[in-house]
């Protein structure tokens, strides 16, 4: 058993216990990176120096006698979506190549004030438009269960780099599914949390009224203890809430005796591979064994999410997206005059996949187009929003796939649309601006992993972590580690 | 839902300040298309009686308080820019001297 193995709490006890030292610790991670990096590319920016430093200065504290912080000396990776003062941080795109972040965003200074240390920034898609990692400006990463498979996106750097242990912790985004998407790819529990709890303050923004920063780690327990680090009210984002966050660790290891879990019959449909209805349908029975009451449930207009999602999502991001002009930040291509400095600028150094969605959310917001698009986009998600709040009267969660399909190849999706429905079981808890969690829960018949997603109530993340919590605990899926060879 | 011309590909990219090679306009039709024909699925439904969802949280009017606040410095906001002069960033001229 490597250190980097292991969940927070025990590092924690390692540390104390003096087993092991936080600069072994950090060091085995950069020595993971360095020994896989090459082949996985899950890393934009490496900040190995700095890190390093940090964890001296954590074993003079533990050598001092020194209370440990919730994340202290844990070696985190955060999505190039999250700003980080002082440390490159691109979106996954060229139109911010070298740009320096003169400030940290609320949750990269959360997790420093924690005591976590940094220890890069990862790959992912390009302003996190994708569900592969294969629209990313700074090239493919790869999945670490098969280097011919994508690792899921877009949060696809920092899922990679949790399982190949280049680090303990991850952090990515979730606008449509690309946290839970890219664990279920790698066999990892991540979380999206509801809209409003996690600042995003100095995230690069997609799709503002998506958008939610959340945790990726190789068990439940890990991300409860990452999420009551960087949830809460935050001043500087006001769209969240004033809500207390719950001690969400005090909820793993509770009885789900009596918990009823709703089960969508528009989940588990046509186009979802055998293999997975399979897995998550063991998985649900698991739960029922545990004394949980399973239902089936209705979410009517399902089949509208998808519609809804790709109106509503491209209409923010071409808007969101307007401010790369070359000027303020990034590369800048000169012309003629300002007109060519944007047109020249924005061209060469945006990617297809911002492009296609700058083309599809100006086309749906313009005079003419907007009342068939966006208005009608913004009623039906009315009425998705209203299926899940019907829905949670009926029952405390929701259990469902993540993904129709195991990680597939690279290259094998060569039409946007076909890309686009990836995301068909996730996106629907961003609309609705709920909460949800992917947890392994097998594998198909080329050792892929397969992952089982529980969504909430908004801001009712705890009920979530007490049934993954209580799944963990009478399976083993998460303990099984990629199979990496030098 | 409508067909998408090349035509309105490209005026739209330059609205949004982009400038298109031609083969990129053409496979940007097809592929928008695609998507729009996808997204007609929509008009199936009658929403007019349906409220719009432009926010989940429900809050709305946040203030913040009116106190002295750290901000950047002059130096670190400009750090970035390709191009500054004076303090400021500098662009093209937009007016003809």
């Amino acid at each position: 058993m490597n250190i980097s193995d292991l969940a927070i709490s025990d590092i924690h006890d390692g540390f104390i216990s003096k087993k092991f030292s936080c600069e072994e610790l950090v060091s085995e991670c950069i020595s993971n990176v360095n020994r896989y990096e090459k082949r996985i590319n899950a890393f934009i920016t490496t900040s190995f120096d700095t890190a390093i430093q940090s964890a001296r200065e954590v074993d003079n504290n533990i050598a001092k006698g020194c209370n440990l912080r919730r994340l202290e000396g844990i070696p985190v990776v955060l999505k190039d979506m999250i700003s980080t003062r002082g440390l490159q941080t691109t979106a996954g795109s060229r139109i911010l190549e070298g740009y320096i972040p003169p400030f940290d965003s609320t949750v990269s200074m959360r997790l420093k004030d924690a005591g976590a240390i940094i220890i890069g920034k990862t790959n992912q898609d390009e302003f996190a438009m994708g569900a592969s990692n294969e629209q990313s400006g700074y090239g493919v990463c790869r999945n670490p269960w098969d280097l011919d498979r994508v690792p899921g996106g877009s949060s696809g750097g920092s899922a990679a780099a949790v399982a190949a242990r280049m680090c303990v912790l991850g952090f990515g985004t979730d606008t449509g599914g690309s946290i839970r998407q890219p664990s279920s790819f790698c066999n990892l529990v991540g979380v999206k949390p509801s809209y409003g709890r996690v600042s995003r303050y100095g995230i690069i923004a997609l799709a503002s009224s998506l958008d939610q920063v959340g945790p990726l780690s190789k068990n439940v327990e890990d991300c409860s203890t990452a999420l009551k680090v960087i949830a809460g009210k935050d001043p500087l984002d006001a769209t969240t809430l004033s809500a207390g966050v719950p001690d969400y660790n005090s909820y793993l290891g509770e009885s789900i005796q009596g918990v009823k879990i709703g089960v969508p019959q528009e989940y588990f449909t046509e186009g979802m591979n055998d293999e997975v209805r399979k897995a998550v349908l063991e998985g649900i029975d698991s739960l029922k064994r545990e004394g949980a009451i399973v239902k089936g449930i209705s979410l009517p207009h399902t089949e509208y999410a998808l519609s809804v999602y790709y109106i509503i999502m491209p209409s923010e991001a071409s808007s969101n997206l307007a401010r790369y002009d070359g000027i303020r930040f990034g590369p800048r291509l000169e012309g003629k005059g300002l007109m060519d400095v944007y047109l020249n600028t924005r061209e060469a150094k945006f990617g297809d996949e911002p492009k296609r969605r700058i083309l599809l959310g100006t086309y749906t917001l313009s005079s003419g187009y907007y009342e068939a698009y966006y208005k009608k986009a913004a009623q039906v998600r009315t009425l998705i929003k209203n299926d899940f709040d019907d829905a949670f009267k009926e029952v405390d969660i929701i259990a469902c796939p993540v993904s129709p399909t195991t990680a597939f190849k690279i290259g094998e999706k060569q039409d946007p649309l076909s890309m686009y429905l990836a995301d068909i079981y996730t996106i629907a808890s961003n609309l609705a601006g709920i909460c949800g969690i992917s947890v392994p829960c097998g594998f198909d018949d080329k050792g892929l992993p397969i992952g089982m997603q529980i969504i909430a109530p908004a801001f009712k993340e705890e009920v979530m972590f007490k049934a993954a919590g209580a799944y963990q605990n009478v399976t083993d899926w998460h303990k099984k580690k990629p199979p990496l060879k030098e | 839902m409508s067909k998408i011309t090349e035509e309105t590909v490209e005026k739209v990219l330059y609205l949004a300040r982009l400038k298109p090679k031609k083969a990129e306009i053409s496979r940007f039709a097809k592929q928008l298309g695609s998507v729009l024909e996808y997204i007609g699925n929509l008009a199936k439904l009658d929403v007019s009686k349906v409220p719009e969802t432009h926010q989940v949280t429900g809050i709305s009017d946040i203030f913040q308080t009116s106190v002295k606040q750290e901000t950047l410095l002059q130096e670190e906001a400009l750090k970035n820019a390709s191009e500054s002069e004076d303090g400021m960033f500098k662009v093209k001229s937009v007016l003809k001297s």
